[in-house]
Formats: structure tokens, sequence, C-alpha cells
């Protein structure tokens, strides 16, 4: 829990790119991730999925930089989805009410199927 | 402030930290706490609340308390055993009233990108007290 790595591994799947996170997203890791999603806008990505599986802790810095992401997409006319939250950055997503602003979905594939299922 | 006193210990009992005002060496702090309470008996989700509740308190106290002024301080004080786990953490800004911070889950604060730090401090903490200025916060994590 007091590990301050985090890995970021990008990739594409369907017309979307999922963005997967593993290990920490706290208070020195968000600028490393505010600096992936400024790499992705800047490439013109339009749907995003974010895989929360191997993400183990969550705090109001990282959670600000994919609420940044979600507007900034949007203003492109793009989308944003979280997927596969563990159980406590699940819950930090239900108590903070993020999950009424982006869409959480069970795993990444729901969350790929979704952005196909909403473009049709 | 000392340690309040429904906290349950004496001010004596508590370890003091004093760091330079920026989040890598906050983060150093919070590790160093981190690993103490890795020698108790905390569950996994109770470790990441202590974990989430000190990192909104840093991160409050660096950049809205301190302002990101690094020739600043933060000092941290705490105390952990196997029943509870208390943590201050105090800035040498000016203080705020936490009574005018905005509800962060309100329909119309949803897409802010910041302001949760002291709504998940009390969600997730048994106690949360400021003291009477506003740059010292008081926080106790009761083990189940």
């Amino acid at each position: 829990m007091n590990s301050s790595a985090l890995i970021i591994e990008t990739r594409s799947e369907q017309d979307a790119t999922v963005v997967a996170l593993r290990g920490s997203a706290g208070m020195t890791e968000a600028e490393i991730l505010q600096a992936t999603f400024d790499e992705l806008l800047a490439t013109g990505r339009g749907s995003v999925v974010v895989d929360l599986s191997g993400l183990e802790f969550l705090s109001s810095n990282g959670l600000g930089v994919l609420i940044r992401a979600h507007q900034a997409l949007r203003d492109r006319g793009g989308r944003l989805s979280l997927a596969a939250a563990r159980q406590p950055v699940d819950r930090l997503l239900s108590i903070t009410r993020i999950r009424d602003l982006i869409p959480v979905h069970k795993n990444v594939s729901d969350a790929v199927t979704a952005f196909g299922a909403g473009s049709a | 402030m000392k340690v309040p006193g429904h906290f349950g210990v004496r001010d004596d009992d508590l370890e003091t930290l004093v760091v330079p005002n920026d989040l890598r060496h906050a983060k150093s702090a919070e590790d160093q706490i981190l690993e103490q309470i890795g020698s108790c008996c905390y569950e996994p989700d109770e470790v990441f609340a202590i974990k989430l509740a000190l990192e909104e308190a840093l991160t409050n106290a660096v950049k809205h308390g301190n302002r990101n002024d690094p020739g600043k301080q933060i000092s941290i004080r705490f105390y952990i055993d196997d029943n509870r786990v208390i943590i201050m953490v105090r800035d040498q800004g000016p203080g705020f009233v936490p009574e005018q911070v905005p509800d962060p889950t309100a329909e119309e604060n949803l897409e802010r990108p910041n302001g949760r730090g002291l709504m998940l401090m009390h969600a997730y903490m048994t106690s949360v007290q400021y003291n009477e200025a506003g740059n010292e916060v008081w926080m106790l994590k009761e083990k189940r």
C-alpha cells in the first residue's frame, strides 16, 4: 500500500484506447497520469477506457486527473469510461459520485462495447 | 492544539515529523507512517482509508495551506497501536473555515476536478477535527 509506483500501459481495443493503470495514483503520481492524458489528447484519441483493475490506490489528486480527462475528451466529441475497479477504488468512485459523472463498467470489454453501442 | 481528549491517548505519546513543504517530502513522511501501520493488524481497506485521509490532509497542507511555498514546513504528529491510528497535519498558512467548503458531491460541483479532500477525510476516518484557526487537522481511525 505504501508503494508510490504508477505503471501506465496504453493499448488499442477496437476503436477505443485502453489506458491500464497499475499501482498508486496519489499525490505524487497524478502528474505522470496527467502527462499521459495530455499526450493522448494531443493525438486526438476519441474513446478512452481507463482500466482500473491493477490500481490499488486512488486519491483526489488522481480523481482530478480523470475528471479533467473526461471533460477534455467530451469537449472534443470523445468519451472517457472507467472499468474494472477493485473494491476500495470502486467505493471511492461511489462516495465521490464520480460514477454519476463518468460511466463505470465492470470490465474493459463492457466499456468498449458500450462505446460501440453509443455511436450506433 | 493538543490531541483531542476523546482520541484516547496522551499528547506525550505522539511522534513528530517536520518536513519541507513539497509533495515528495510529504510522501516520504506518509511512507514512514504507513510502514508502522503495516506492522499492526489493520485490514487492507482500513489501511487504504488511512492512507487516503493522510494524503488528502498533506495535499491540502502543501497546496492550499502553505500555497506551495517551498520556504514553509508541514508538521505531522501521529500515534499508532493495534486499536487506533491518530494523525495530525499542520501547515503554516492562515487556515480556513471547513464549514465553508462546498459539498463536492452536490450536483453542481461534480465536474470540479478538486475540492474532495475534506469530504474524503470525513468519509474514511472515525473522527476529524480542526483547530480554531483551520490550519491543523486531527484525524482518528479506530480499528473495527
